[in-house]
């Protein structure tokens, strides 16, 4: 018993040693963008604190800037300064949550492109999805509970990715997912329109934050809409860019279902 | 005789893997058998493909991104060898997932919009397998029209994408469980695809009658091979009575007067011209674009209502085929959709016709400053940008426009108009090829040599110092090491520009991202003697220290571990440590503490991390201790017990620590953060 103990730590610090750097560095960046997620929702937020978290997630922002053409690197650290002084804390903190959403998104998408060819792909697209995980879990609660469609999708297709490796099997695991990603955050859009809808005689405060966020959710989904329907695209891009007033969840609702093409949403 | 239960274990661990590489390993001669997408329509699809032995077919389909179960399909007819599984009761415009009876690979297929939703299909002429399943799973189209006709003995290009995607040819499907098109054996002069409302008609030769357009679709696409109308194509002198002559145009009319409401009313003559050129006849309006054969290799081909267009992938610009037709005057808006979707050439001429049929209109400013960005930031035509420009703030000095306009004027006049061919080489390099190559790093290295290329053909133009800059900044995501010999060279062949005046900074930021700490700080350090970026720079260099200082530790916590794990491994195999109680305390230490961490689950960001971080200090106390008792006995002799528990206590300690600050810094540094470390 005691030997089999000694040959257990050799194995331990081996499997300590192994692994994809740069998946050690997504999983930190994914447990950081969790942690912030936590951090600023304490009253009052230590900034200081979340500034530091952000700092992890810096490789993932830097590499969706460079690649997608996304502005993170300066604009989440400026909605983060523009906090620290107490200036619209509640609506700048949205670019700094949601646009670290957009940027985990757009590192799935890279590492799914590349999926058949790149062993640690699968794995660096699991990294990433466990930093937006929190955003499926409350879409499922709000439109589906007690079901959870929109999580159990994204597992079932990371396990598939991860199981079938460069299989063709991967082609529908990884299509899977990013169809279910692109419903999630249509959803998120079409949420906080109807928050919009609800408050907008009420608290417009409020309705400045749920705009924002909607606005950093439709980047993540923009570019699939503008593909399909330019009709659907300049529908949601017009409501977001007008006043409260202008919104109409159910015309949003119709504009996501035509412009993404293969997804029931709802 | 002790040595027998470690020569078990380790036997047992082979055999455990011996076993689970066989059972894991894929089947010899296993290769998987691909099926076809053959027919899908708005509400079902068909599924076929051939199997070497007699047996029944079977689906397994599931609505994709969630939201439904899984349902089983089996063929209707008697065991064979080829099978067409129909699969009925779909959702218009959603894609299904699906398998072949117990297989382990899922396909997935999407089924055709109802009515006139938009959708998109892919226009292939390549025969290149890799190229064509890269388009395909990249753009996932609803389906894909192969204008190269098979090559006996070539590979099929489409054999793994028919999972995926009904593949149709000019002459019918391109199938080989139907029977792959043949040119000269095709029944009709012509071929339909329906699809979402639309009806795609391929005319080869002759003269088609109207039963062509027997379908239900709102909206009729024809493309018609060089040939069926003779004459130069549109544009010609005689084009008009060339095309009044031919049969098809007699069938076009004839329908266009039974459906008012579905009119047949675009034309696309392949192999007329090399650019684009139309010319209306009757209300039709015909489009001369390049032969078949002449095509690019991929492009999409997007439908969307009444609008039509054709986006090459390699970036270049997109063309509107057809429009939705203007029934009343144009609009800045309308001008707009046309540059939103790639048609720049036809935006800009729109917005002028705008401008010169509506001089007074309020929204007049909009209109130029479009004209002006567009032949600025899409066309490249600065001095076409430059003209626009000028005239809007000549007319409309207060517009709101008026601002940005000027910031863009003094951008350009910058340069002088020698430099402009250079600037829209690297524009359009910047802006358009390279975003484009975004996921080819060979075309993205060759784009970043030919803007290499431009500084040192330009090395005495302003712009060289910007484009080396730019190229630096790229390179620093690709190959540190030489973004930082060109922000060198940025320095050293251009000191005091202002692309210059940053560049230690930069090299600094791109030594952190590779994670090279120490080249980093240096960098950091040098940065600080420029009293303007002293601030960040020291920011930064603290930072780098930081990330020193964990890695160092990190060292240290190895060393640490080796000096007591190695001699504790060795004094653990002469003398026995701590016994089997010992282990089941700190087992039942590990599930203790696994529990608490799951009464409050969400304070950790997975299930691994919860895991990890709740059995590892358990798990490294108890290895500790089984490690340092017996070496603390070697050192300290057992008839000292004080000293003999000082030391064991001591090494423990060392090893817990340093093994818990691996775990921290390896799986989250959040906190050492909290810890100040």
């Amino acid at each position: 018993m005691k030997k089999f103990w000694i040959l257990l730590l050799p194995l331990t610090l081996l499997f300590a040693c192994s692994g994809d750097k740069g998946l050690e560095a997504i999983r930190e960046g994914a447990s950081a963008q969790v942690a912030i997620e936590r951090l600023r929702k304490e009253s009052p937020p230590s900034w200081a604190v979340i500034q530091a978290e952000y700092e992890k997630t810096l490789p993932m922002v830097l590499a969706a800037d460079q690649k997608w053409g996304t502005n993170y690197e300066k604009e989440i650290p400026l909605a983060l300064a523009l906090c620290q002084e107490g200036t619209d804390v509640e609506v700048n903190q949205q670019v700094l949550a949601k646009g670290l959403q957009h940027a985990a998104v757009l590192g799935i998408r890279d590492n799914l492109a590349m999926v058949r060819e790149d062993k640690h792909a699968a794995a660096r697209a699991t990294a990433y999805f466990e930093g937006i995980r929190p955003t499926f879990v409350r879409r499922d609660k709000d439109y589906f509970a007690p079901d959870k469609p929109l999580e159990q999708t994204a597992d079932r297709a990371l396990t598939a990715l991860a199981e079938d490796g460069e299989g063709i099997g991967t082609w529908t695991a990884a299509r899977e997912l990013l169809d279910v990603m692109d419903r999630t955050y249509a959803l998120c859009v079409l949420y906080e329109l109807q928050s919009v809808e609800k408050l907008r005689d009420d608290d417009r405060a409020e309705c400045a934050v749920k705009m924002k966020e909607a606005e950093v959710f439709w980047r993540i989904i923009a570019p699939r809409v503008k593909k399909t329907s330019s009709k659907a695209y300049e529908t949601i891009a017009a409501m977001l860019g007008a006043d409260y007033g202008a919104v109409d969840a159910k015309a949003a609702k119709e504009a996501l279902s035509q412009g993404l093409s293969g997804i029931q949403l709802l | 005789m002790r040595k027998i239960p470690l020569i078990t274990a380790v036997a047992v661990v082979v055999a455990a893997a011996l076993a689970a590489w066989l059972l894991l390993r894929p089947a010899p001669g296993g290769r998987e058998i691909l099926p076809e997408v053959l027919a899908v329509g708005p509400v079902s699809a068909s599924i076929a493909w051939t199997t070497a032995e007699p047996v029944r077919g079977e689906v397994v389909f599931r609505p994709s991104a969630g939201g439904g179960g899984e349902t089983v399909i089996q063929e209707p007819q008697e065991p064979g060898f080829r099978h067409e599984v129909p699969l009925t009761g779909l959702s218009p415009a959603t894609r299904y997932a699906y398998r072949l009876g117990r297989g382990k690979s899922w396909f997935h297929f999407q089924t055709q919009p109802a009515g006139a939703d938009p959708f998109y299909s892919l226009m292939v002429n390549s025969r290149d397998p890799g190229k064509v399943t890269e388009w395909v799973l990249s753009e996932s189209p609803d389906f894909v029209i192969s204008l190269a006709l098979p090559q006996p003995g070539e590979p099929d290009p489409f054999q793994e994408v028919r999972a995926f995607v009904p593949v149709f040819s000019p002459f019918g499907p391109h199938s080989p469980f139907l029977g792959m098109p043949d040119p000269q054996a095709a029944a009709l002069p012509w071929h339909a695809v329906d699809w979402g409302g639309y009806r795609l008609v391929f005319v080869h030769h002759a003269a088609p009658g109207p039963e062509m357009f027997n379908s239900p679709a709102s909206f009729f696409l024809v493309m018609v091979d060089r040939g069926v109308i003779p004459g130069g194509g549109p544009g010609s002198e005689d084009f008009a009575e060339q095309v009044r002559g031919t049969g098809l145009h007699e069938s076009i009319l004839a329908h266009n007067i039974e459906n008012p409401q579905r009119k047949a009313d675009f034309v696309v003559l392949l192999g007329s011209r090399e650019k684009t050129v139309r010319e209306a006849v009757d209300q039709v309006t015909y489009v001369a674009a390049s032969s078949m054969e002449d095509w690019p290799e991929v492009l999409r081909l997007d439908m969307d209502g009444a609008l039509v267009r054709t986006v090459p992938l390699d970036g270049t610009a997109a063309m509107v085929l057809r429009q939705p037709a203007v029934a009343r005057k144009l609009t800045c808006r309308e001008c707009r959709q046309l540059a939103e979707n790639g048609a720049y050439e036809e935006s800009v001429a729109s917005y002028e016709t705008f401008v010169r049929e509506n001089a007074s209109h309020y929204q007049v400013d909009d209109a130029l400053f479009a004209i002006a960005q567009i032949r600025d930031e899409k066309l490249f035509d600065y001095p076409g940008a430059l003209t626009w420009y000028q005239q809007l703030l000549d007319k409309h000095s207060d517009s709101a426009l008026a601002p940005l306009a000027r910031q863009r004027v003094r951008f350009i006049t910058t340069w002088d108009e020698a430099d402009f061919p250079v600037l829209a080489a690297f524009e359009r390099i910047r802006k358009l090829e390279y975003a484009a190559a975004r996921e080819q790093p060979q075309e993205r290295a060759r784009l970043l040599d030919q803007v290499d290329g431009l500084v040192r053909e330009n090395a005495r133009s302003p712009l060289a110092p910007v484009m080396l800059r730019w190229r630096a900044g790229q390179l620093a995501f690709l190959d540190p090491e030489a973004a930082v010999r060109e922000f060198m060279r940025l320095k050293e062949e251009y000191p005091g520009h202002p692309e210059a005046s940053d560049a230690w900074m930069a090299i600094g930021e791109t030594w952190y991202a590779a994670g090279r700490y120490q080249e980093a700080r240096e960098a950091f350090g040098w940065a600080e003697e420029t009293p303007e970026l002293a601030g960040a720079a020291r920011a930064q260099a603290a930072r780098s220290l930081r990330n020193i200082r964990r890695k160092n530790f990190s060292m240290a916590a190895w060393a640490v571990l080796a000096l007591v794990a190695l001699p504790g491994l060795v004094a653990a195999l002469r003398s026995p440590g701590p016994g089997r109680r010992t282990g089941a305390a700190f087992l039942a230490l590990a599930v203790a503490s696994v529990f608490g961490a799951w009464l409050i689950q969400e304070e950790f960001s997975s299930m691994t991390e919860l895991i990890l971080l709740s059995v590892s200090p358990a798990l490294f106390a108890f290895l500790g201790t089984v490690l340092s008792a017996p070496l603390a006995a070697a050192l300290a002799g057992r008839s000292r017990p004080v000293a003999l528990a000082l030391a064991g206590a001591g090494l423990g300690a060392l090893f817990f620590l340093a093994a818990m600050y691996l775990v921290l810094y390896h799986f989250n540094m959040h906190y050492l953060i909290v810890f100040g470390l």
